[in-house]
C-alpha cells in the first residue's frame, strides 16, 4: 500500500533511512529553513522538527519530503533504489489509469478546528525560510483547491503563500497559472471572491500531483487516485464546497478577495535565486481552519538544487511534455528534466532527429509558456535521464554554428528566470536556446560516425563474455 | 552597529519597537510628511513578521527619541544599511482595495521622493 498520509510515509522513511527526527527545539525562524536547505542540497534525508520554539509540543514541521528520487520511488510504493528511468515509466504507466476519488462524510482526522474571531494562523509554526524573505510562509509544499464557477472543474496546484495577518494569507500564483487565469478570467470580472483551500500535510502522492500542473479540465484526484492505484478520499470543506484531501495535516479555507492586494515575497524559489518581488500579491482571507492533533506543517525550503520542486515537481512536468509532444504525432522515446536545470532546461529523445524535428520539439513545449528556456534534442541511443550521455551528445553531437536555434516570444515567459532583466521581466519575454544533438536525417548511414561505447563497439559474444566473466577479472 | 544582515542600527537608547518595510527604493522614501507603507513586525515572538498597513512619519532620527525604528530592505530582500525613525499614526486595515497582480512600483511611488 502507498502511505495512505504524511504520518504513514514518515514511518516509512524512518525504516529506509531516509528521514531525520529532530527532537530538539528548532528556531522557525531561519534555523528550520537552514537544516532543510542544507540537507537538501547534500542529497540527505528529510526532516521532521518534533519541537518548534514558541510552539506547543507537538507542531511539528516535515522539510522535503520529495527531495530526492529514493523519497520519491518510496512514496509510489517502490524499491527506494529504484532508478530514476524506472519511477518516470511507473509514473507514465499509473496516470494513464485515473481513478476517480470518493467522498467521506466521517470527519476523523482533523478534529480541531478555528473559525470567526478564533482563527490565528500565527498558531503554526510557519518558518521564515531564507534570510530577508518577505514573511513567514506557510504553504511551500501544498495544495491549493479552487472551482471554475462555470464548468465546475475543480484545479489542484502548488502555490506560494505567505501568513500576512492573523487572519490573512498572501500568495503569488501566476497569472499564467491555473488559479491565476480563474482568478483572473471568471473572479476579477464579477467581483465575487474566489473560495479556495491551502491543504497543507496532504499525502505525498496528492502533494506530487499538485506540483506537476495537469490539464484545464483535468483532476489532479483522478490523478493522484492513478499514482495511489486507489481512490483518493475526499471530504467537503467547513466554510464553503470545496472538497480537500481527508487525511491531511491542516486545510487553511477561505476565500481569494478580488479587490484586495498586498505586498507577497520576496521569497527564495525553485530557481535557486530570489527576485524582486515587484507585483502586488493575491490576498486570501482565511474563513476556517481545521487541523489533526499534533499537526504536521509539510515545507520545502527551496533554493539551488535539488529539492522538492526539481525533483519531485519536475517528474510529472516531464512525463506531461511527452505525453503533449507524442500528441502531436512527434516520434520521442522520452522527456527529462534534471533537476539541477531548475526546470529550465528540458532534454527529449526522438527515434529520428534532425533541425525540423528539433524545432516542432521547441514549438510544441513553448506554444503557451516558454518557462523552459534550454531545450536538448537526442536521438534515442542517447539516455535522456543520464545527463553524462545528454553531455557528450551536447558536446560533440551539437553543431556549434547550425544546431543551435535561439528564439524569443512575447508574453510567454517566466518572471522568476533569473537571467532576464526587468524590463525583460515585465514584458514576459521568453527566451529559448535549442540545442539540436541529433544525427541530420539526410545523412547516409556511410557518413554517421561509429559510436565508441561499451554497447555499441563490441560483438554480442565479446560483450556478453566480458558481462559474464567481470567479477572474475577482480572488478566489484 | 552593524547586524548580520548589514543593517546600522541607532542609538540602541532611542529604539522603541523595530519594524521592517520591502521598499522599491529604500533610498527615496519620503522623510518628514505622512505617508502610507505596509511594514513587518520583528518584535519576538510567535507574531514576528505579522505585517500592518500604516500611515506613518519617517525621519532619519538625528536627535530624535520618538518613534520606533524601521529597517529596510529591497524589494528582492537586500538590506538597506542605515535605519530610519517611525511613527506611526494610524492603522489603515488589512489591505490595498484593487486588484492583485499590479505592480509594486506604482503603489510605492506615492511613497517616493519624486526623482
Amino acid at each position: 500500500m502507498v502511505p495512505k498520509d504524511v504520518r504513514e510515509f514518515i514511518t516509512t522513511l524512518e525504516s529506509t533511512g531516509d528521514l531525520v527526527r529532530i527532537r530538539e527545539a528548532v528556531d522557525w525562524e531561519l534555523e528550520v529553513g537552514a537544516i532543510s536547505r542544507r540537507s537538501s542540497e547534500l542529497g540527505g534525508p528529510a526532516v521532521l522538527f518534533e519541537q518548534v520554539k514558541e510552539y506547543p509540543e507537538g507542531f511539528r514541521i516535515l522539510g522535503g519530503p520529495l527531495a530526492t528520487w529514493r523519497r520519491l520511488a518510496i512514496a509510489l510504493e517502490l524499491s527506494a533504489e529504484t532508478s530514476v528511468r524506472e519511477i518516470h515509466r511507473v509514473y507514465e504507466e499509473r496516470v494513464k489509469h485515473p481513478v476517480k476519488p470518493v467522498v467521506v462524510k466521517s470527519w476523523s482526522h482533523r478534529r480541531h478546528i478555528m473559525q470567526c474571531n478564533d482563527i490565528d494562523l500565527f498558531r503554526f509554526p510557519a518558518p521564515l525560510c531564507h534570510e530577508l524573505d518577505g514573511g513567514r510562509y506557510i504553504g511551500t509544499w501544498d495544495v491549493v483547491v479552487c472551482r471554475d464557477p462555470d464548468t465546475g472543474w475543480t484545479n489542484w496546484g502548488m502555490y506560494r503563500f505567505m501568513v500576512h495577518n492573523r487572519r490573512f494569507l498572501v500568495g503569488a500564483p501566476s497569472p499564467a497559472s491555473h488559479l491565476g487565469m480563474l482568478l483572473k478570467q471568471k473572479f476579477i470580472p464579477t467581483g465575487q471572491p474566489m473560495p479556495v483551500a491551502v491543504v497543507i500535510g496532504a499525502d505525498p502522492l496528492c502533494s506530487l500531483v499538485a506540483a506537476t500542473g495537469f490539464r484545464p479540465g483535468e483532476s489532479e484526484a483522478d490523478f493522484a487516485g492513478a499514482l495511489r492505484q486507489e481512490a483518493v478520499e475526499l471530504i467537503k470543506c467547513q466554510s464553503n464546497d470545496l472538497l480537500v484531501p481527508a487525511n491531511a495535516e491542516i486545510v487553511i479555507e477561505g476565500e481569494v478577495l478580488p479587490q484586495a492586494a498586498a505586498p507577497e515575497g520576496p521569497f527564495g524559489e525553485y530557481t535557486g535565486y530570489r527576485r524582486e518581488a515587484d507585483h502586488l500579491g493575491v490576498l486570501m482571507r482565511v474563513t476556517a481552519i481545521t487541523y489533526r492533533d499534533s499537526p504536521i506543517l509539510t515545507m520545502s525550503c527551496l533554493g539551488v538544487p535539488p529539492d522538492d520542486s526539481s525533483v519531485a515537481g519536475a517528474l510529472g512536468v516531464s512525463i506531461g511534455l511527452k505525453r503533449r509532444l507524442l500528441e502531436h504525432g512527434l516520434p520521442v522515446t522520452d522527456v527529462f528534466l534534471p533537476p539541477e536545470g531548475a526546470s529550465h532546461l528540458v532534454v527529449v529523445g526522438v527515434k529520428q532527429g534532425g533541425s525540423a524535428m528539433a524545432q516542432r520539439v521547441r514549438d510544441i513545449l513553448t506554444g503557451r509558456r516558454a518557462w523552459y528556456t534550454k531545450i536538448m534534442v537526442v536521438n534515442e541511443d542517447v539516455d535522456v535521464f543520464d545527463m553524462r550521455q545528454v553531455w557528450h551528445a551536447f558536446a560533440v553531437k551539437c553543431h556549434s554554428f547550425r544546431g543551435i536555434f535561439l528564439t524569443q516570444q512575447e508574453g510567454v515567459g517566466s518572471e522568476l528566470t533569473p537571467c532576464y532583466s526587468k524590463e525583460e521581466r515585465e514584458r514576459r519575454v521568453g527566451a529559448i536556446a535549442l540545442f539540436d544533438c541529433t544525427w541530420p536525417p539526410e545523412w547516409s548511414q556511410s557518413d554517421i560516425p561509429v559510436k565508441m561505447s561499451f554497447d555499441e563497439a563490441y560483438p554480442a559474444e565479446v560483450k556478453n563474455k566480458v558481462l559474464n566473466k567481470w567479477s572474475r577479472y577482480g572488478f566489484k | 552597529m552593524a547586524s548580520s544582515s548589514g543593517w546600522e542600527t541607532r542609538n540602541e537608547g532611542a529604539q522603541g519597537k523595530r519594524y521592517l518595510a520591502f521598499v522599491a527604493r529604500p533610498e527615496n522614501l519620503l522623510l518628514g510628511e505622512p505617508l502610507c507603507l505596509f511594514i513587518k513586525e520583528l518584535t519576538p515572538g510567535r507574531r514576528k513578521y505579522e505585517a500592518r498597513f500604516v500611515r506613518a512619519v519617517l525621519s532619519s532620527g538625528e536627535g530624535s527619541h520618538e518613534g520606533d525604528t524601521l529597517l529596510l530592505s529591497s524589494l528582492s530582500g537586500r538590506a538597506h544599511q542605515g535605519t530610519l525613525v517611525i511613527k506611526i499614526l494610524e492603522d489603515l486595515g488589512d489591505y490595498l482595495t484593487g486588484s492583485p497582480y499590479r505592480r509594486h512600483s506604482g503603489f510605492f511611488r506615492a511613497e517616493s521622493r519624486q526623482t
